[in-house]
């Protein structure tokens, strides 16, 4: 993980993968993958900042614009929670993500030192009714519910003063 | 942030001159959405070209617009990203706002189906 807050690294590997098919020579995207790390402090500048620096990051590796909405979505919900609940909006917090592209997925990673998801679990949330009149529709509530819509699996775990969210995006099913 | 207004036939063209609406300036967004729809009637269109993205604050921002506007009024959006077609389509949102490909197929839309 980086130590300096708002960098970004990230190191493009050469996937060892013997007697892979040819085929997928034609495609060089394929035995690439990147890993990514980036810290910043849990404010709305650092979320936008490291959107900006993850989106870039994706759109060189050809990521399609539609997985690039997805895992943009997904993250800064997931990081808007984490500065709004975990750190109840105090200045000062520090977020990890780290991001994982490979054949076939998107993997996210992030850590926090907020508090803990109430009962240690991420909330299964239905979408909000937008049933009734104009002014009762719902101006929160969806960002679980985008989460879960958006991933195919998402794990949250509590690993001593630290929040850990995982969430793995399909590149072929981005929806 | 900034917000322009124009007239355009019978409608209200607000252009948004931002390129994300997210939980930084939600409020600001909802502020300045206030006072360019009041007192306006009819038909009001949201021209989101510039809006690269919106998180879930942000929508809830849009759905405020709406409940600000007058009750014979109507709020609709064009031009949607890929981000923010998605954000409308996976909360449903898109069958409470009329959406348009763009400006010129709102206002030839006509308000015959609002």
């Amino acid at each position: 993980m980086s130590a300096v807050p708002g960098t970004i690294r990230f190191a493009v590997e050469e996937a060892e993968e013997p007697g892979a098919d040819p085929g997928c020579v034609a495609n060089p995207g394929w035995h690439e993958c990147c890993m990514l790390s980036t810290r910043f402090s849990a404010t709305v500048a650092g979320v936008r900042g490291s959107l900006a620096q993850i989106k870039q990051l994706l759109v060189g590796f050809d990521v399609c614009p539609e997985v690039i909405a997805s895992v943009e979505l997904v993250l800064a919900e997931v990081l808007n929670n984490i500065c709004e609940h975990a750190y109840n909006g105090r200045s000062g917090g520090m977020i990890e993500v780290s991001l994982r592209h490979s054949p076939g997925e998107i993997f996210c990673h992030t850590i926090d030192e907020g508090c803990p998801m109430p009962g240690n679990a991420v909330p299964i949330t239905e979408l909000p009714s937008l049933d009734g009149p104009r002014q009762d529709l719902p101006e929160g509530g969806f960002g679980w519910h985008l989460i879960q819509a958006l991933t195919r699996k998402m794990d949250y775990a509590r690993i001593g003063e630290r929040n850990h969210f995982s969430l793995w995006i399909d590149l072929d099913s981005p929806m | 942030m900034e917000l322009s207004c124009d007239m355009r036939n019978d409608v209200v063209l607000i252009g948004v001159h931002a390129n994300r609406i997210d939980a930084g300036i939600a409020l600001q967004f909802i502020t300045k959405m206030a006072e360019a729809t009041k007192g306006k009637t009819g038909r009001i269109l949201m021209d989101l070209a510039e809006v690269e993205f919106i998180d879930s604050s942000g929508l809830g921002a849009v759905v405020a617009a709406l409940k600000q506007v007058d009750k014979g009024a109507s709020l609709e959006l064009a031009n949607l990203s890929v981000a923010v077609r998605k954000l409308f389509s996976l909360t449903k949102m898109d069958t409470v706002f009329r959406v348009h490909p763009s400006v010129e197929d709102a206002l030839q839309a006509g308000s015959a189906a609002a």
